[in-house]
């Protein structure tokens, strides 16, 4: 994952995140547990799932940007998974 | 803030998954040029614009004056011409009262799959205008053919909300 930040005149700032490590079937089998105490109950093949998908698009779509934020007064934030 | 076209062309370049050799290739310019472009060190060619704007998916009009964003209808697809659900995008645009403006671009093969899981999109953005919206009616569209322009609230408070599918 990768965070991108230009204000309007200032320099860019970019905040790589490997999403490999949140992101993959260990973390998805701990995932329901966590969910649960937030009143959503997933099982750990839907989210195991989700993950699959989630990286299958990832990979099919390199420059996939999943949140593009522009403020009014011209700073850009960018998320890139 | 107005964005400028070499602004434009780089966002719809993203928005389109090429990258700027692909839109260097179908052009037939160099990897260069487009970079120059998207960095609005110079402009593309005038005999290019066409071109250049199908690929884009835009008129000529809208990627020169950058004025009126794609606001594609409501349009029915075949069944033998419909993408795979996995290869579409659902996009939420927010325009809020003050200017700012987000995007989300969600694959539908994650929709689907945060649907099967019990969330929902609302549950992720925390926009009051969102909470009004049946997910599970716009997939139902979805699987039925429709793209383009699904749904645009505009709330109390001034924000617009724009769901679109492509």
């Amino acid at each position: 994952m990768k965070i991108v930040v230009k204000s309007k005149d200032g320099p860019k700032l970019r905040i790589p995140i490997p999403t490999g490590i949140v992101f993959n079937r260990f973390t998805a089998a701990f995932a329901p547990k966590y969910l649960k105490k937030q009143g959503l109950n997933v099982t750990k093949e839907q989210a195991v799932a989700f993950v699959k998908a989630l990286n299958q698009y990832r990979r099919k779509h390199p420059e996939w940007v999943l949140v593009e934020a522009q403020s009014s007064d011209g700073e850009r934030v960018e998320i890139k998974l | 803030m107005e964005m400028t076209i070499g602004k434009r062309i780089a966002a719809l370049r993203r928005e389109k998954n090429l990258k700027q050799d692909d839109l260097a290739q179908i052009l037939e310019v160099s990897p260069q040029a487009v970079s120059k472009w998207e960095n609005d060190q110079t402009c593309p060619d005038i005999s290019l614009l066409p071109l250049l704007a199908k690929t884009l998916g835009i008129s000529v009009d809208e990627l020169l004056s950058g004025k009126q964003e794609t606001q594609p209808t409501v349009t029915y697809v075949p069944e033998q011409q419909r993408k795979d659900i996995k290869d579409m995008m659902l996009r939420i645009a927010v325009v809020s009262g003050d200017g700012d403006k987000v995007r989300i671009n969600l694959p539908m093969a994650l929709v689907q799959a945060a649907m099967d899981m019990g969330l929902e999109p609302p549950q992720f953005s925390g926009n009051d205008a969102l909470k009004e919206v049946d997910w599970a009616q716009i997939m139902e569209l979805v699987r039925h053919g429709a793209v383009g322009n699904l749904v645009e609230v505009e709330s109390a408070d001034g924000d617009t909300v724009r769901i679109f599918v492509e």
